[in-house]
């Protein structure tokens, strides 16, 4: 396979259609074979460089789930995010990285990513957080958590002037800052006195606002105005 | 200085002390009364006798012509061809005592209380109206009765009879220059003197201050007694009082001369001092044993020539030094004493020259006292003014000292941030030397021996990149909070667990701050906790997982990990080398690592963080 080839695989509308980026060929190998036997995951197209991916992106229908390499030959992966915003406003992105950590993922965040996944975890480990992913389910690490506490200084009891107006409650603020500690759902209903149930309804607020903040601004305009059918935040 | 700048500088010190003494003599000439009105030819006699009255030409001085007279009569005929029609006046320029004026029998006025002791005029001018009433065509006569306290004083000026108008504008210039300058002079030089007397309190180590004020009171002290009229204490005692102040103000003068000179002038002191103030002793004790005229009159001479004497010595100096204040004030006062000294003496002036004169001397000692206190302040101003520009200087030092020290500031930060870099640098080669390094050597080792075993391979790599991930998440900025360093942990662990199959429960609770959490420090720990896992999976094959942080009572935290694996027996072989490791990077980062496993009861590792000291 050469780099910049799209292989366009056969469109089921059932799966989750996904766009890779990525470009060491091995790596792009390995997680092509892994979306591809992932359960509900269809390739929709494996890209080794940024501008086809662009040019992709611009010409077809977008897909549900976009895995982006940072360092690419001809640019960085972020700005494939930042089209995303536009081209496929309900697609998720997820980094594809080697260390996972903030310094790399953090341009990522900004521009509109939800996750990241680590080169060499394994494959069930890569499919699984693809599914939990779609699933709404637990996308705040404590690495983004903490990015987000720094850019809303949402830390409760020490605020100067915030840089961006937060647009968290104290309670989300508080649960944001527990997840940045790394505790259990259970640990931190306990902590803040609530049921473990309006923990994770916190978190999907907080996630809901993330996407709007940072990847879904268009979206949530547009659900505001009436002008696409209410699509839940995943 | 060359010597011609010098030359045109003495003598125009000489020409302003020529013009110093000069100026009041002709002011007191320009105030007299017109030459038309005065008379000059009298007859006196001891009582109102016209026929013991004998013929005099006025200014009349007692000194030397009548020694024990204590009261003269003067008659003046004064010769009218119509009455006048208006009125007139008698005035008198100068008096020594009292005076009474009567005309054609009638008393006109008198100068005060006539009654033993009598009231003294001194040197104010007297100045009666005589109404047109009591004049006369054809002869009238004018008697003056003059009464003094000492013969020696005694003087009958030529009196000025004519018009009222033209005589008091005669005798309103005469007070103001014999009365009301002295006034002011000496009060101003009293407050001179309370001024000095509070700088001379705050600056007691320079005797300058100490010494003008003295002279300045003194001053004053002389110019206020000598127009009191009526002494408040018996006649003897006053006369005294006004030698001793006199006495002491000369005193005081002679200290001063020494500050008008220029550079370095001795202070008037060894035997000077002493020697002034025997002087003063000696004349006090003269005058106050009998105060005779003579003693009295001896003494203001003696006073007098010290006074020139001072002039004479403060002139030679400011000559000999090129000191033009020096040389105008001294000559000044030679001169004034000189003039006095001849104007004052019982001989007939010649008509050009003028008649009853002031003393000259006050003047003189109103310039030496202004030069006095101009060099004073002049001195004062100037060390205020090298105080301010040493201030200045200061400043600019401290803030050069500032600067200088400020840079080695910088150098030192500098220094310790090289250093601290230069020890991570350090730090980060041997955790790489450690971990990643080790790795890759171990890699190369099974691919050169091609054992082929591809699965063992991966481990390894994996493992490489796992201590790749631990040093990086160690560098991030996590602000002392071992809550995040944890979270990093769990949120790296927990997608491998769940591939694996293998149940986490994780339990950690809000943890205290603990200072002191450096990179280093984490590294160790997340290798510790990363071993411990590895160890649990790969060698106890655990199927759960029990990871617990909790605050120890002591403000320090204990961290557990607790699996369901095969165990092991410790001090065996196979646990050895990685135990060994584990023990050596919890000594390292200051940890208390313990571990407890028995075969086939799982393992426990657990890690306490003291709190920080």
């Amino acid at each position: 396979m050469v780099a910049g080839e799209p292989r366009i695989t056969e469109h089921r509308p059932a799966m989750h259609q996904v766009l890779l980026l990525e470009d060491d060929p091995a790596t792009r190998e390995r997680l092509a074979g892994i979306v591809a036997a992932g359960p509900g995951l269809a390739l929709a197209a494996t890209f080794g460089d940024l501008k086809s991916a662009l040019a992709w992106l611009a010409s077809h229908e977008p897909p549900q789930v976009l895995l982006v390499d940072l360092q690419l030959p001809d640019g960085s992966g972020i700005d494939l995010i930042r089209a995303a915003r536009r081209l496929a406003p309900l697609a998720e992105s997820m980094v594809i990285s080697v260390f996972g950590d903030e310094a790399h993922v953090v341009g990522a965040i900004e521009a509109g990513a939800t996750g990241y996944l680590l080169k060499d975890a394994s494959g069930d480990e890569i499919a699984m957080a693809i599914t939990r992913l779609l699933a709404g389910e637990s996308p705040i690490s404590s690495a983004i958590a903490r990015h987000l506490l720094r850019r809303f200084r949402a830390v409760p009891g020490a605020a100067p002037a915030p840089p961006v107006a937060s647009p968290l409650t104290p309670r989300e603020a508080e649960v944001l800052q527990l997840i940045a500690k790394g505790l259990s759902y259970q640990r931190i209903a306990q902590t803040l006195g609530m049921s473990p149930h309006t923990v994770t309804s916190h978190i999907k607020q907080i996630y809901r606002k993330l996407a709007v903040n940072s990847r879904g601004e268009a979206v949530f305009e547009a659900q505001q105005l009436g002008l696409l059918p209410g699509a839940a935040p995943p | 200085m060359s010597p011609a700048p010098v030359l045109r500088l003495r003598a125009w010190a000489l020409l302003a002390a020529l013009v110093l003494v000069a100026l009041p003599w002709m002011l007191e000439q320009a105030l007299q009364a017109p030459p038309q009105w005065r008379v000059t030819q009298a007859g006196h006699a001891d009582t109102v006798d016209d026929e013991r009255m004998q013929a005099l030409e006025l200014p009349h001085q007692w000194r030397g012509s009548c020694e024990p007279c204590r009261s003269i009569w003067y008659r003046f005929d004064v010769r009218l061809a119509e009455a006048p029609r208006e009125s007139l006046a008698v005035y008198l320029p100068l008096l020594a005592d009292n005076a009474a004026i009567y005309l054609n029998g009638r008393l006109l006025g008198q100068g005060g209380r006539m009654a033993d002791p009598v009231a003294r005029l001194g040197v104010l001018p007297l100045w009666v109206a005589a109404p047109a009433a009591l004049w006369q065509p054809g002869d009238n006569r004018l008697y003056v009765l003059l009464k003094a306290e000492h013969p020696w004083a005694g003087l009958m000026p030529a009196p000025a009879v004519g018009p009222e108008a033209a005589l008091q504008g005669a005798w309103r210039g005469r007070s103001a220059l014999a009365v009301t300058a002295p006034q002011v002079l000496a009060t101003a030089a009293v407050a001179l003197a309370l001024m000095l007397a509070v700088l001379a309190w705050y600056r007691r180590r320079d005797s300058g201050y100490r010494q003008l004020a003295l002279a300045a009171l003194l001053f004053g002290a002389d110019g206020l007694a000598r127009l009191v009229v009526e002494p408040p204490v018996a006649a003897a005692a006053w006369d005294t009082l006004l030698l001793l102040i006199r006495g002491a103000l000369v005193a005081s003068l002679w200290a001063l001369l020494p500050a008008l000179g220029t550079g370095a002038a001795p202070a008037a002191t060894g035997w000077r001092r002493p020697l002034l103030l025997g002087a003063g002793a000696l004349l006090a004790a003269a005058a106050a044993h009998e105060p005779t005229g003579a003693a009295l009159a001896a003494a203001e001479g003696t006073l007098r020539m010290a006074l020139a004497a001072a002039g004479l010595r403060l002139a030679l100096r400011g000559w000999r030094q090129g000191a033009p204040l020096a040389l105008a004030c001294g000559a000044a006062l030679v001169l004034a004493a000189l003039a006095d000294a001849w104007r004052l003496a019982p001989i007939s002036l010649p008509a050009w020259l003028g008649s009853e004169p002031l003393p000259l001397l006050h003047w003189a000692l109103v310039a030496l006292l202004g030069a006095a206190a101009w060099r004073q302040l002049a001195g004062f101003v100037q060390t205020l003014n090298t105080v301010e520009g040493l201030n200045l200087d200061l400043e600019a030092l401290v803030q050069e000292r500032t600067q200088a020290l400020q840079a080695q500031f910088e150098r030192v930060r500098e220094l310790e941030r090289r250093e601290a870099i230069a020890a991570e640098r350090e730090r980060l080669m041997r955790d790489m030397h450690d971990g990643v390094g080790g790795h890759l050597v171990a890699m190369l080792a099974m691919i050169e021996n091609d054992r082929r075993r591809p699965g063992e391979l991966a481990d390894v790599a994996r493992a490489a990149l796992d201590d790749m991930r631990l040093m990086i998440d160690s560098l991030e900025p996590l602000d002392d909070d071992l809550n995040a360093v944890l979270a990093i942990f769990h949120d790296r662990l927990a997608p491998r667990l769940r591939s694996s199959g293998v149940t986490l429960h994780w339990a950690v609770d809000l943890l205290p701050a603990l200072p002191g959490l450096t990179p280093a420090r984490v590294l160790h720990l997340l290798r510790i906790l990363q071993e411990a896992v590895t160890n649990a999976m790969r060698h106890g094959r655990a199927q759960t997982l029990w990871i617990d942080a909790a605050a120890a009572a002591d403000g320090g935290v204990a961290i557990g990990v607790r699996d369901d694996g095969q165990g092991f027996e410790p001090g065996s072989g196979r646990s050895g080398r990685g135990l060994k490791n584990m023990q050596r990077r919890a000594d390292e980062a200051g940890l208390l690592f313990k571990i407890r496993s028995r075969p086939g009861e799982g393992t426990t590792v657990t890690l306490q963080i003291p709190a920080p000291a």
